[in-house]
């Protein structure tokens, strides 16, 4: 397995004799910096003023080993302290050499800064041996003319290379509009003082900022820091956890047993929430395919199938079959399936798209009115549904918005107004008219395969805890009930999109820009953009589950 | 049903066209999803041009990623597998040792959350324990997981290790033939290398060291790297010190400031005596990772050059990297054990270090330290029996002769103190910057009495 393969002769690393050092050994020991005695962690917060004022100060907290390297510097004559004199020199000679790496610049120009005042101590660490804690500060002037806008960029180029936390802050003081900006607005080391003990969150290493402000009351909240942090994570832990403890309870009665499933479901939809599970899939393939609530529906039980059986399957394998499957690769080679899938559907559609879309050409070219007479009894429909066709725009900005995964594809189809019937047999009567319309069943199928076949791996611990304390039955019962949950978060925005891309078309029928030529021609190539996206998004999931 | 619409159309006229259509498509496709997988995956043989900082961001995306899935879902225990991969990679590139602790942690909290049915977890448990060099570990977690997977490398490559730290070196070999039936990729020829190496042959020590680079390609560069920089330190320990610099250089050409190639190439200009070079490239290794044993090896070279300040100065660092691995509970190791040997400090402390080093793990180069700890120490009958089982697999490792050779010289056997030394001389005449001229001296006294 190529993630293995990886691994493997890290595992022998350290066997070639005196090749790799010793390691400190388990969290226990763990020291209080972040990336051991050996790191040089640096924090950089810059506050803009109203005044036109860019203040910076710089911390430089340095662990045991690379302040025993450097402490003649500052403690030169050997009593374990930084004497008045010592400091002076230490940050007469250091601290333009520090400020000298951090080059900030607005609009374009450098802005020079000056050292206002700063710091250095010793502090006791571990082994007998100090570490070294250094601050300095600096001011900058702004250019002119930041207050109609600017925008400006820090980059810290001390240490480069030298592992340690590597942050940048930057925050707007009163009357500083701070409108966008790459950096953190909030310090949650307390200046490097205090380091987050989650040893499963590497810490940061951003040695550029790039931001943008005026002036102004502060408009921009601060990029997340992800879902490391915080109380919400901590709920989820303990609410998940809690899940897999359903399975060893003691005593199932009736009541526990229907509060389990309650609790079962709740949780598959907020597993579903989160990141993955092909809601984009499902959104662009709903969306661009003009998929009804039937569909939607169909999607959401073949997904709580696919999940079911997938996670008792796997479960069983683990149990009884380990010795011709591995989970670990039983569960790559699921989301390789997964993916390509998706991307054979993408594929399918594409192929069937562009055929229809040189067919339509060849149509147009004779005359739109002919174009309209050949579709027949379809015209009609089209026009009572309120021209399908002119809606893909707001739909996709009101619906997409926010989805980073998705390159949205655009939607509709100029002549499928039809498929609002729910009945997508008759198209093929009609010579040429071969447009899609709503989606094959094959394709349901295959995506709601798609998006079960990967097990969470929250249910796949509940099936192995079940089958572990002799209760496979109850297990499979609650990983049903699960997926279920899932599954409805799946449906739920399906069924969201479906009826949400309809309420839309029927309130953009009447602007007239739609029905200009380029609308026109862009309208009969988005089928196949909207196929290409799909194909894309399989592409990307494949890719992933090769990672 | 349009199911029906489109089988009639794919039988029908056009059938042939839309099954060209589709094989093209699908071609289009899957190698979107290479070249996406390219990017992202290391080791593919789809991006060979790869490098170490492409590499080394690629890694940073992947942790990141999982470390979310991990944040958001506390039972995942496959992004926990997965971060623990990463995390031992990432250790090896950029020596950073917290990241050994959160290896731990991930691989740890995953053989929790699975005990049984988790070959990965309980593999990666197995190699930061060997990390640690707390061999026992690794050997009882390797079994666990050798019959959940039978026809896996990852167990059979560790259970050996495990065999290699604790000297059942018959032991090791077999499991590490397995390995290779296995799968004879660069995991296994590399282990075979270094077993190899430790029973004193020769030619194959070389041979599957180069069998290993050739394998390499398409893993990490720093894998790759790494190969180089062993077979140069293989070249080094049979005196070829010119074979041995080439593939140090050619390490630093794939992975550029590898620390172990910055360093591997200063010990070859030591032995060239080309000390100033030396001297530059070792400060150059130290200041990105102070490894005690290089820094120790830049206070040799600068002794060597009488530069016996800056000598202290280092010494002194290594000092004070050994009070911090005390400081947390780290395994005792050997190096300490070896710089506080071989510099005349503390050799007290550095025998209870050594005889604990041996206890846990028998090889030959905790017996070897031992053995110069007891000399040190003036046990010199004791030294001598240490001595032997240091040597008793014909390790061709020029130290060990040389300490050989002082423990019988101590003991009074003058002939077979001048038949070790004769070795060292033939084998790897400047093995040390420390030891070599006194080596030298000796034989020549010892030739001149007969």
């Amino acid at each position: 397995m190529s993630r293995l393969r990886t691994v493997a002769p890290a595992l022998f690393a350290a066997m070639i004799a005196l090749m790799l050092m010793s390691v400190v050994s388990g969290p226990r020991a763990a020291s209080a910096h972040p990336l051991g005695n050996f790191s040089i962690n640096r924090l950089l917060v810059a506050e803009l003023s109203e005044s036109g004022v860019l203040t910076v100060n710089y911390v430089v907290d340095t662990a045991e080993i690379p302040t025993f390297q450097r402490i003649s510097s500052v403690d030169a004559n050997g009593d374990r302290e930084v004497g008045e004199a010592e400091a002076a020199a230490f940050l007469g000679k250091d601290s333009p050499k520090l400020l000298g790496n951090i080059y900030a610049e607005v609009d374009g120009q450098r802005v020079a800064l000056i050292g206002t005042g700063g710091s250095v101590e010793l502090l006791e660490g571990q082994g007998g041996l100090l570490t070294m804690r250094v601050i300095v500060e600096a001011t900058g002037t702004l250019p002119e003319g930041w207050p109609d806008g600017a925008r400006a960029s820090i980059r810290d180029e001390n240490y480069e290379g030298h592992a340690g936390w590597r942050e940048i802050i930057v925050r707007p003081g009163p009357g500083v509009d701070l409108f966008k900006t790459s950096a953190q607005t909030d310090d949650i080391t307390n200046g490097l003082t205090v380091y987050p003990e989650d040893l499963l969150k590497s810490p940061p290493t951003v040695s550029e900022a790039v931001f943008e402000f005026r002036s102004g009351a502060t408009t921009f909240a601060a990029p997340s820091r992800g879902a490391g942090t915080g109380v919400a994570r901590d709920q989820a832990q303990r609410s998940l956890g809690r899940f897999a403890s359903l399975v060893d309870r003691q005593n199932l009665t009736p009541a526990f047993v229907a509060l389990a499933l309650l609790l079962a479901v709740g949780w598959g939809a907020m597993h579903a929430l989160g990141p993955g599970h092909g809601k984009t899939v499902v959104a662009t393939y709903l969306v661009g395919e003009r998929g009804n609530g039937r569909h939607a529906i169909y999607l959401g039980i073949i997904v709580t199938a696919t999940h079911t059986i997938s996670v008792f399957t796997l479960g069983l394998i683990a149990q009884f079959a380990t010795d011709i499957f591995d989970a670990d690769d039983v569960y790559y080679w699921l989301s390789l399936a997964s993916g390509v899938l998706v991307l054979v559907l993408g594929g399918m559609l594409l192929q069937s798209r562009v055929r229809t879309l040189l067919r339509g050409r060849g149509h147009l070219k004779h005359s739109l009115s002919d174009h309209e007479h050949a579709h027949g009894g379809h015209a009609h429909e089209a026009h009572e549904h309120g021209h399908s066709h002119s809606h893909d725009l707001p739909a996709r900005r009101a619906f997409l918005k926010g989805n980073s995964m998705l390159i949205a594809p655009p939607t509709a189809q100029a002549r499928d107004g039809h498929s609002h019937n729910g009945d997508d047999g008759h198209d093929h009567h009609h010579g040429h008219s071969h447009a899609p319309t709503a989606p094959g069943w094959r394709g349901i199928v295959a995506l709601g395969v798609s998006g079960g076949l990967v097990p969470c791996p929250t249910a796949l611990v509940v099936m192995l805890g079940a089958i572990a304390v002799d209760r496979a039955v109850y297990g499979l019962v609650l990983v049903t009930a699960f997926s279920f949950g899932l599954a409805g978060v799946l449906t739920g925005i399906g069924l969201l999109l479906v009826y949400g891309r309809r309420f839309l078309d029927r309130r953009t029928a009447s602007l007239t820009f739609l029905r200009s030529g380029w609308a026109q021609r862009f309208v009969a190539v988005s089928p196949v953009l909207s196929a290409l996206g799909i194909l894309a998004l399989g592409a990307m999931l494949t890719g992933r589950a090769m990672l | 049903m349009a199911v029906q619409g489109s089988i009639r159309k794919a039988h029908g006229l056009e059938g042939r066209l839309l099954v060209l259509w589709s094989v093209a498509l699908l071609a289009l496709g899957l190698s979107l999803a290479a070249a996406l997988g390219g990017l992202l995956l290391d080791g593919d043989a789809s991006a060979p041009a790869a490098s170490a900082a492409d590499e080394a961001a690629a890694r940073e995306q992947r942790i990141a990623f999982f470390e979310a899935r991990a944040a958001s879902d506390p039972i995942d225990f496959l992004s926990l597998n997965n971060l623990a991969a990463e995390y031992l990679q990432r250790a090896r590139e950029t020596g950073d040792v917290a990241d050994y602790a959160r290896a731990e942690q991930a691989a740890s909290r995953s053989v929790e959350i699975i005990p049984v049915d988790n070959y990965a977890g309980l593999t990666l448990l197995a190699s930061v324990r060997l990390v640690q060099h707390d061999f026992a570990a690794v050997e009882d977690l390797a079994q666990r997981a050798l019959p959940l997977k039978p026809l896996g490398a990852a167990a059979y490559g560790l259970l050996g290790d495990a065999q290699i730290g604790l000297g059942r070196y018959d032991e090791a070999f077999e499991n590490y033939d397995k390995m290779r039936g296995i799968d004879a990729g660069l995991p296994a020829l590399s282990r075979l290398a270094n077993h190899a190496f430790i029973t004193g042959d020769r030619f194959d020590s070389i041979d599957l060291w180069k069998q290993s680079i050739a394998k390499s390609q398409g893993l990490p560069v720093e894998n790759q790297a790494w190969a180089h920089v062993q077979l140069g330190v293989t070249y080094f320990a049979y005196g070829d010190y010119g074979a041995a610099a080439k593939e140090h250089e050619r390490a630093l050409k794939l992975f550029p400031d590898y620390v172990h190639a910055l360093a591997g190439l200063a010990q070859m200009r030591a032995a060239q005596e080309r000390y100033d070079e030396a001297i530059d490239l070792y400060a150059r290794a130290v200041s990105k990772l102070p490894q005690p044993q290089y820094v120790a090896a830049l206070g040799d070279t600068y002794a060597a050059v009488g530069r016996d300040a800056e000598a202290q100065q280092q010494y002194a660092l290594v000092e004070a990297i050994a009070a911090l691995y005390q400081a947390n509970g780290v395994n005792t190791d050997l190096q300490i054990a070896m710089f506080y040997t071989d510099h005349d400090r503390n050799v007290a402390q550095a025998l209870t270090m050594a005889q604990a080093a041996y206890e846990a793990g028998p090889g030959v180069y905790a017996a070897d330290a031992l053995a110069w700890a007891l000399f040190k120490n003036d046990r010199y009958a004791e030294a001598a029996t240490m001595s032997e089982v240091a040597l008793a697999q014909g390790t061709q490792e020029a130290s060990f002769l040389y300490h050989s050779a002082l423990i019988r010289l101590a003991n009074g056997n003058e002939d077979g103190a001048r038949e070790y030394l004769r070795q060292v001389l033939d084998l790897n005449p400047n093995f040390s910057p420390l030891h070599a001229e006194t080596a030298r001296e000796l034989f020549g006294g010892l030739e001149a009495k007969r």
